[in-house]
């Protein structure tokens, strides 16, 4: 069990939709942040002999650097995070999130699960009833199997409830490779190739409201297959600030007009050695949402991480 | 109702069997996630033998009953199989029992007419089940019993989750200590189309998934102590045991 470190954080915060000024002044600010770091060695260059024309003239061979055990990189995380937004008045909102992660990594293994819950309700004036704004309820299992230094293969499979999506259910089935193109202690740069199945269970009340729209059924189920990239990048610009982002593209096979972006970006700076700042924003486009449903989702958020371990 | 009846019957007395051996292994055992393990004759070296968890992606094949009572509008059959996909959680208090959720989902279609072709559906399932086992160092067989509920839906027959209870065996071959390959065989059962009050239609279901085990525990699995029968302090030479 050597090497197992279980971190637990809380986090408390709020997110606010649509709202992605505070992470562009984040992003603005990270050049200068980063410059202020050492730099990292992301490409070294070594010559093919040290120059001397000396071969046997060496007492002792150089030390060798001893082989990376392959439980080296075992760890055992664990985060749940919890934010909420209350406003009443002129103006009433109610707003709360979770989010619960857990990744564990055993030698050529690694398992990471995501559950997360966001739920809003709103109302316009203060007169009007509230109505509920926001409900989405999402999970996510992926395993990894390192089959070499750099190189691992994957299938994670996620479900999504989402009520202002049009979604009972969205199963999405994803196998593929990554391979690490920078894998060192303080930067992470890897791609992502794969397959997505998607299988949609669509809400009995998006079919009533797609029939009185368009006059069309739209089927209860749907299925779309694609071909899934992905590039994901992470640099832990210090002891207190790390910035992780990653882009996700998916395209519809063989059907082209189905393809969908996604992406993801999060600045966490430690304030203390039990909380920290996390500051992250999410935005999914679909090329051809359901009937009546907006392509374009963003969110961000604002988050008091707390580490208890 | 009668098949039910003695089906459910034999499988709680099997799975009375392995809790009456599992209680007897594991009579100190408390639920404590930082207390270690104890390593059990038989199982690999570190391999967790209580409170630890499983995590598991599966897919499957759902045979859904054509007399199944899952509509809200009109009664149609569904196409069978069904192709599923899914996730399952478990925790293990002991080596031999276990409790675990699970969900699943896949697409089908309604059987459709003679006139008309079949529209697209789809089934579901949530299911909560107790888990019992018999951990090897590579093949674990083990016995299911659970409840949850059953959906579908589609445009033609509407949206409907009835409970359901469900039974089954299975088998667990480890490929390491962290990764298993997992095979179960089951019988779902919910309320019947056009039939009194808690007659069952079957809905067998096949399930292959990949198992993951997770030992969160700060201290490891430690040996099983040496027999001292006795209680005089020293190992009993093995004849003895």
């Amino acid at each position: 069990m050597n090497g197992r470190q279980p971190v637990f954080h809380v986090r408390v915060g709020f997110w606010h939709g649509q709202n992605v000024a505070l992470l562009l002044a984040s992003l603005v600010a990270l050049p200068s942040i980063a410059t202020a770091q050492p730099a990292a060695s992301v490409m070294t260059h070594e010559t093919a002999t040290p120059g001397s024309a000396e071969v046997a003239g060496s007492t002792f061979d150089k030390v060798k650097k001893p082989e990376e055990p392959a439980t080296a990189k075992d760890a055992t995380e664990a985060k749940i995070q919890a934010g909420g937004l209350s406003a009443d008045g002129n103006s009433r909102s109610l707003a709360l999130t979770s989010v619960a992660n857990l990744r564990v990594r055993r030698a050529l293994n690694e398992v990471s699960v995501a559950a997360a819950a966001n739920f809003g309700r709103s109302a316009a004036t203060p007169s009007e009833k509230m109505k509920t704004s926001v409900e989405n309820y999402q999970g996510k299992l992926r395993y990894d199997r390192f089959v070499s230094d750099r190189f691992a293969l994957f299938v994670a499979q996620s479900g999504r409830r989402d009520r202002f999506q049009g979604l009972d259910l969205r199963l999405n089935l994803d196998p593929g490779v990554a391979y690490y193109l920078l894998d060192e202690p303080k930067h992470q740069l890897w791609a992502e190739l794969g397959y997505d199945l998607q299988f949609d269970i669509v809400r009995d009340e998006t079919i009533v409201d797609a029939f009185l729209a368009t006059g069309q059924i739209i089927d209860k189920t749907d299925t779309r297959h694609s071909a899934r990239v992905f590039a994901g990048y992470r640099n832990t610009l210090s002891e207190t600030l790390a910035f992780t982002t990653g882009v996700e593209y998916l395209q519809g096979i063989p059907e082209t007009k189905f393809w969908r972006l996604g992406w993801d970006a999060g600045i966490n700076s430690s304030i203390s050695t039990a909380f920290s700042l996390a500051t992250t924003f999410s935005l999914k486009y679909d090329h051809q949402p359901l009937s009546g449903i907006k392509s374009t989702d963003t969110m961000t958020a604002l988050n008091l991480v707390y580490q208890l371990l | 109702m009668f098949r039910s009846t003695l089906i459910l019957t034999a499988g709680s007395v099997a799975l009375s069997l392995l809790a009456k051996r599992a209680h007897a292994e594991s009579a100190n055992a408390q639920v404590s996630l930082n207390q270690p393990s104890v390593q059990l004759s038989g199982l690999p070296e570190g391999r967790p033998t209580k409170n630890y968890f499983e995590l598991g992606l599966l897919g499957g094949l759902l045979f859904p009953s054509k007399d199944h009572e899952l509509q809200d509008r009109n009664h149609q059959p569904f196409d069978s199989p069904v192709p599923e996909l899914g996730m399952r959680a478990g925790f293990y208090p002991l080596a031999y029992l276990g409790v675990e959720a699970e969900g699943t989902a896949g697409p089908t279609k309604t059987a459709g007419t003679k006139t008309e072709s079949g529209k697209a559906a789809g089934l579901w399932g949530v299911r909560f089940q107790a888990i019992l086992q018999l951990p090897a160092e590579h093949l674990t067989p083990f016995l299911v019993l659970g409840a949850g509920g059953l959906g579908a839906g589609s445009t033609a027959t509407g949206t409907d989750v009835d409970p359901a209870l469900h039974f089954g065996a299975g088998a667990k071959w480890s490929l390491d200590d962290f990764v298993a390959a997992r095979l179960d065989v089951r019988d779902n059962m919910s309320q019947k189309n056009a039939a009194t009050a808690n007659t069952p239609a079957h809905h067998p279901e096949v399930q292959l998934s990949l198992t993951f085990t997770l030992d969160l525990r700060q201290q490891p699995v430690v040996p099983m102590p040496a027999p001292d029968a006795d209680k005089d302090g020293k190992e009993e030479p093995p004849h003895r045991i």
